[in-house]
């Protein structure tokens, strides 16, 4: 069972060659495009939804921030989609993998960082000391801030991993646990069921909250630099 | 512009904005060949898997239970034979299908409903632009044509409003006139009752008083009083008569003299 628990969260490879790009790239076929002005039910729900998340998660930003509006909603979608198709069972999660978070988040944050300080370096620099700090401690807080700023991309990435590959490998265990119940007593395999679709529930909603984080936090990083 | 449309795709291959110029909109047929319309509901399904077609198949040998009873054998045989075999992910399997199940039973319609409201909030913005549009023209129509019925009665008023005029101008020269007539007939009146009078009693009347200038005291009776009066009234008449005669005659000896 050991050897079962990890073998979901291997990168699939079928006969040598890796399936994972597929996979990566099949939510892709999910968002169909379409020029009509009136589309069909499943186009123009998603035309709605996408039109309700970019105006709430774009609005605070200035005309330079709103440039990022594509790369942040592409963002949400990929990882939405990707999270809410890893529920589906025998699927593979990509956004489990640290190699692609970590691919994801790093890029991001630093074409904050870097716009801030190319744009406004005085600004920037000066997120580095919170006001009204006493004089002595000054040095200690500007290394402190600085260990706080380098540790946003690595906190982005750990944050999604860890939270899809938990709900993943809980849904595994109990589901094992009340596989195992099953023979000893039913009862408590029953009630173990219920805490599994309880579970999953929480997942779904994870799944969408964790998207809505990371690109949360994104614009968080981009409007503290424009 | 259907028929403009391929020679403008024909006209070169990779020319800038020939990618536009092929995304051509109300040309009709977006295929060349006539498309049958898509069907509005898909093929009738059971459980969401099976189609109807397949029960309707097996109908005439084993009538209704024999696709359930085909359906039974082989999950049975899967399970037995281990072909599918039951691991703590059938759980999960159950209940994520499951919830995914209930969610679409339950919501489903609804969510449908929404999206068809939005494409028909869509339509209706554009169809209200338009009809707004249509009826502002048809405004513009009526006013317009009421306007122009207006000017057609106009006439009207200029005929009244040039027969006012005529009228005053009418009344005016007539008054005038009048009023010549009046002034000349007044005047000649006068001269002729002042020569009626000289023709008539003037003279006697004269020669019987003496031609003293009146206005003393008189002896007089009633009759002769009242041709006395006559008398001092026709003698001061006279003398103004005469001063105007005089006047008149001064008058013309001036002008002459002014002539001259």
């Amino acid at each position: 069972m050991n050897e079962n628990l990890f073998t979901s969260f291997t990168t699939p490879v079928i006969l040598g060659l890796p399936l994972v790009t597929l996979i990566v790239l099949f939510p892709s076929l999910l968002f169909p495009t379409s020029n009509r002005l009136v589309s069909n039910r499943f186009v123009t729900l998603q035309q709605w939804m996408l039109q309700l998340v970019s105006k709430q998660m774009m609005s605070i930003h200035n005309s330079k921030g709103q440039t990022w509006t594509l790369m942040l909603m592409s963002l949400i979608l990929f990882i939405g989609s990707t999270n809410l198709l890893g529920l589906l069972p025998h699927s593979f999660t990509p956004t489990t993998q640290l190699s692609m978070n970590l691919g994801m988040a790093i890029p991001l944050w630093a074409g904050a960082v870097i716009t801030g300080f190319r744009n406004k370096t005085k600004a920037s620099l000066a997120h580095f000391l919170p006001q009204g700090t006493p004089t002595p401690l000054i040095p200690m807080l500007v290394i402190i801030e600085t260990i706080s700023l380098f540790i946003q991309p690595m906190a982005l990435a750990v944050r999604l991993t860890a939270n899809i590959t938990a709900g993943h490998l809980l849904i595994h265990l109990i589901g094992g646990a009340t596989l195992a119940l099953m023979s000893i007593s039913t009862t408590t395999a029953l009630i173990t069921f219920t805490i599994l679709i309880l579970l999953t529930i929480l997942e779904f909603a994870v799944a969408m909250i964790q998207a809505y984080v990371f690109t949360l936090l994104v614009s968080l990083y981009l409007h503290d630099n424009t | 512009a259907a028929a403009a449309a391929p020679s403008l795709k024909n006209a070169a291959l990779l020319r800038p904005g020939v990618l536009q110029a092929t995304r051509i909109f109300h040309t009709g047929q977006p295929n060349l060949a006539p498309v049958p319309p898509l069907p509005e509901h898909g093929g009738k399904v059971r459980f969401g898997l099976l189609p109807e077609e397949f029960f309707q198949f097996l109908y005439p040998k084993t009538g209704v239970t024999g696709p359930y009873v085909l359906g039974t054998g082989l999950i049975l045989r899967l399970l037995s034979k281990e072909i599918y075999a039951i691991t703590p992910e059938t759980f999960s399997v159950i209940s994520t299908i499951g919830f995914l199940v209930y969610i679409v039973k339950k919501h489903g319609a609804s969510v449908g409903e929404f999206a068809d409201k939005l494409n028909e909030q869509k339509i209706a913005q554009l169809e209200e632009v338009k009809q707004a549009s249509i009826k502002q023209i048809q405004d513009a129509i009526d006013m317009e044509k009421s306007q122009q019925a207006l000017v057609q009665k106009r006439h009207y008023l200029f005929d009244v409003q040039r027969n006012n005029i005529a009228m005053a101008l009418e009344v005016t020269y007539r008054e005038q006139l009048h009023r010549v007539y009046r002034e000349v007939k007044n005047r000649l009146d006068y001269h002729i009752s002042v020569q009626n009078y000289d023709a008539s009693e003037g003279t006697r009347a004269h020669d019987k008083l003496g031609g003293e200038a009146c206005g003393a005291e008189h002896l007089c009776t009633a009759g002769e009083g009242n041709s006395r009066q006559v008398h001092c009234r026709s003698k001061a008449a006279r003398k103004e008569g005469s001063s105007s005669a005089s006047y008149v005659n001064t008058s013309i000896p001036i002008k002459t003299a002014r002539n001259s």
